[in-house]
């Protein structure tokens, strides 16, 4: 189970990623946030969006046209 | 001071409603990676920045005709391409409303909360007679000299 769920589904970029961003900051290391969008462009820049931040993308899935992410606050 | 050297920073040149919308873009998204974020507003840019309701200000005739034919605040922006006179925009607007993506004043309202900085160029609100009391709130004056040493500790400048 994660900490927060997000739903971002609707939105598209960069939106996504600042209401990630934005959640991101409630977190304290070691909590984990799932997010679920539906825009395409999610999965690369969720990818990228760990790396750069230095956070750990725990899981990633696509069912039918839904994205879902976990991700752990480092 | 940025000891990183991961900033970014966007010179907005344009007052282009789709180079502003880039510019807000990638400033927003930027920011919530986490790097420093900088807007440098200069020439057309500066009108992005207008209020569109400010208290009267002493003007020539000259820079009050100025700033009547200028686009006041974002509402005034158009495309630069299939503009046709307001029709291509607010086509387009209509859209991209209906389509959910997040339209300039949503942008900037991020902006301002992921703490972007924003910067009028001092130089380019006297040769088009704006008064800081026209612009928006929370932002800074400042030339070249200010926006070089932002972009010294930056690894990404644009001109937009």
């Amino acid at each position: 189970m994660s900490d927060i769920k997000l739903d971002v589904k609707g939105f598209s970029c960069p939106m996504p990623i600042v209401r990630v961003s934005q959640e991101m900051r409630k977190l304290i290391p070691g909590q984990t946030i799932e997010v679920q969008a539906d825009d395409p462009a999610f999965e690369e820049d969720i990818k990228a969006y760990c790396q750069m931040t230095n956070n750990i993308l725990e899981e990633f899935t696509k069912s039918g046209g839904v994205l879902i992410a976990r991700l752990k606050k480092v | 001071m940025n000891e990183k050297k991961d900033g970014k920073t966007f010179i907005v040149f344009s007052s282009d409603l789709d180079k502003v919308l880039a510019a807000f873009n990638l400033a927003v998204g930027s920011a919530s990676m986490g790097f420093p974020v900088t807007m440098y507003f200069t020439f057309w840019g500066l009108s992005v920045l207008r209020k569109e309701n400010h208290q009267p200000v002493k003007k020539s005739i000259i820079d009050h005709c100025i700033g009547f034919m200028l686009p006041k605040g974002e509402s005034g922006l158009v495309f630069s391409k299939m503009n046709y006179f307001g029709m291509g925009t607010w086509m387009m607007k209509i859209l991209m409303r209906k389509r959910n993506l997040t339209m300039l004043p949503e942008l900037m309202k991020v902006a301002k909360e992921m703490n972007v900085n924003i910067i009028a160029c001092d130089m380019a609100m006297k040769m088009m007679g704006i008064k800081k009391e026209e612009l928006i709130d929370g932002i800074t004056f400042g030339g070249v000299a200010a926006y070089l040493k932002i972009s010294q500790e930056a690894d990404l400048n644009l001109f937009i």
